[in-house]
């Protein structure tokens, strides 16, 4: 190969550094994404407890037939969660924000026990009672072949995770459809995910989605106080977290959930002018006066 | 960022407990923050517009973060993502084509206060961008690996999924059309001063 003349490769020196990123382009990309891949985790595993119960409610399994019902189960729920995972990160650039408002719309529904999917699935409100992704304890006597399928559970990739959030599955279908009120006494008390997440690692991320997944289950079993209790934890903890946006916008829609007020909308937005979940701070908190 | 801490703790990870002859995966953080100016650059050197810089390298960096766990070492990880950089940025050049032109660099920069080196950086940049922007696509990226990223052309060839000859190739006809980028410029610039 020929080289460059000195005098081009003059011209080549004087214009570098010129496309380098600021620290400020590298930090304000890296919430991005660390945002919308959390989302995306959030929402495979909504989506795939979503399904479970879906299916589970289809056949219609009884506890005792969960057995079963739960391997077989496990498949749909993934690819419900394999389709929603690529919504959310693979769509076209110019489509990525939609993708990730709608991801998070399911992060927010996932917690609050009904999981709605505005998607391609039939229109159905799944009372899921805990769509937390976390594994549970409460999920032990489920049977083995269905473990056999989930070899990572808390390691869970992102995005193209939807086995390996099967074991999310489990739970929801054995404890929880029989009787919605076992599952809210399970899914709001025990922290969710907070300390099972953290040792991934000591991922901070982890540790503040488990933050807001924590809020969220409050927030699904009534309990405001501690709903607003976690997102204050997360406030403390990470001022500048990667889900800031996140936590102020569920922090606004707690709010307006009791009382529409049009100023914390507008304070969200001035604060967030591009989160996703602008749009449905603002529809929460301008209520029906709009 | 669960999926890329290699992490033997899970006691469900089976096939992880036992060794691996292949380097561990490197954490999506230190991927990140070991290339993400690489890879802000590529985008930018392969014609991303400015304002759209930021949805194309957050696109980009959530395909490596879902990815990041399949990658195997069998190339550098700057190749790997060079290739996930180029057809990220490929798609949004399509689509940015269909809604409007691409917007140019600005030829004279509207700065008071900018020190005179910056300038002569600014005017490079320019007349380098300008350069790119008229390259066809396929030597535009080798001349950018090459010569401003000082990749090789096995690496380069590997990041293209081109041959290497074609990668010298394409190589050559860059810098012969650079040589006479510049020629033109000095010209000019001789002019101006």
């Amino acid at each position: 190969m020929n080289e460059l003349s000195p005098e081009a490769k003059e011209l080549l020196a004087a214009a570098s550094g010129f496309d380098d990123p600021s620290a400020d382009d590298r930090a304000r990309v890296k919430r991005a994404v660390l945002a919308a891949a959390a989302a995306g985790v959030v929402v495979a595993s909504g989506t795939t407890a979503a399904a479970a119960a879906g299916s589970a409610a289809a056949s219609g399994t009884s506890t005792a037939a969960a057995g079963s019902a739960a391997a077989g189960t496990a498949t749909t729920a993934a690819a419900g969660g394999a389709v929603v995972g690529a919504t959310a990160t693979s769509g076209a650039v110019g489509t990525a924000l939609g993708a990730k408002v709608l991801a998070f719309f399911v992060v927010v529904g996932a917690g609050t026990a009904v999981v709605t999917r505005p998607w391609d699935e039939p229109a159905t409100t799944e009372v899921v009672a805990s769509a937390d992704p976390e594994p549970r304890v409460a999920a032990v006597e489920r049977p083995v072949e269905a473990r056999v399928e989930t070899p990572v559970v808390e390691e869970a990739p992102i995005v193209e995770a939807p086995i390996v959030e099967a074991p999310s599955v489990e739970a929801p279908i054995v404890e929880v459809m029989p009787e919605p009120a076992t599952a809210v006494t399970a899914s709001p008390n025990p922290r969710p995910g907070v300390d099972a997440v953290a040792e991934v690692g000591a991922d901070t991320l982890a540790t503040e989605l488990a933050l807001l997944r924590r809020a969220r289950a409050a927030q699904s079993a009534g309990d405001t106080a501690d709903a607003l209790a976690a997102l204050a934890e997360h406030r403390e903890r990470f001022p500048r977290g990667a889900l800031s946006a996140e936590r102020e916008g569920t922090s606004a829609l707690l709010r307006c959930q009791s009382r529409p007020d049009p100023a914390v909308a507008a304070s969200f937005a001035r604060a967030y002018p591009s989160s996703p979940l602008l749009a449905r701070v603002r529809g929460a908190c301008t209520s029906d006066s709009e | 960022m669960f999926a890329v801490v290699p992490s033997g703790t899970s006691e469900e990870v089976e096939e992880g407990s036992a060794p691996r002859t292949r380097p561990a995966t490197p954490s999506f953080e230190q991927v990140y923050e070991e290339h993400f100016d690489f890879v802000w650059r590529s985008a930018r050197r392969l014609g991303v517009a400015d304002e759209a810089l930021d949805d194309v390298a957050q696109e980009i960096f959530l395909v490596v973060h879902r990815k990041l766990g399949e990658f195997e070492g069998r190339s550098s990880l700057r190749t790997w993502l060079y290739a996930i950089a180029r057809r990220v940025v490929s798609d949004h050049r399509r689509s940015a084509r269909r809604k409007r032109p691409h917007t140019p660099l600005p030829e004279t920069l509207s700065s008071s206060a900018t020190p005179h080196g910056d300038v002569v950086r600014q005017q490079a940049a320019s007349i380098l961008h300008a350069f790119l922007e008229s390259l066809p696509d396929e030597q535009r990226e080798v001349f950018v690996l090459a010569e401003l990223e000082q990749m090789t052309a096995p690496e380069i060839a590997d990041a293209t999924s081109a041959p290497v000859n074609t990668v010298y190739s394409r190589l050559r006809l860059a810098r012969q059309a650079f040589e006479r980028c510049v020629t033109r410029h000095r010209a000019r610039l001789g002019r101006e001063s």
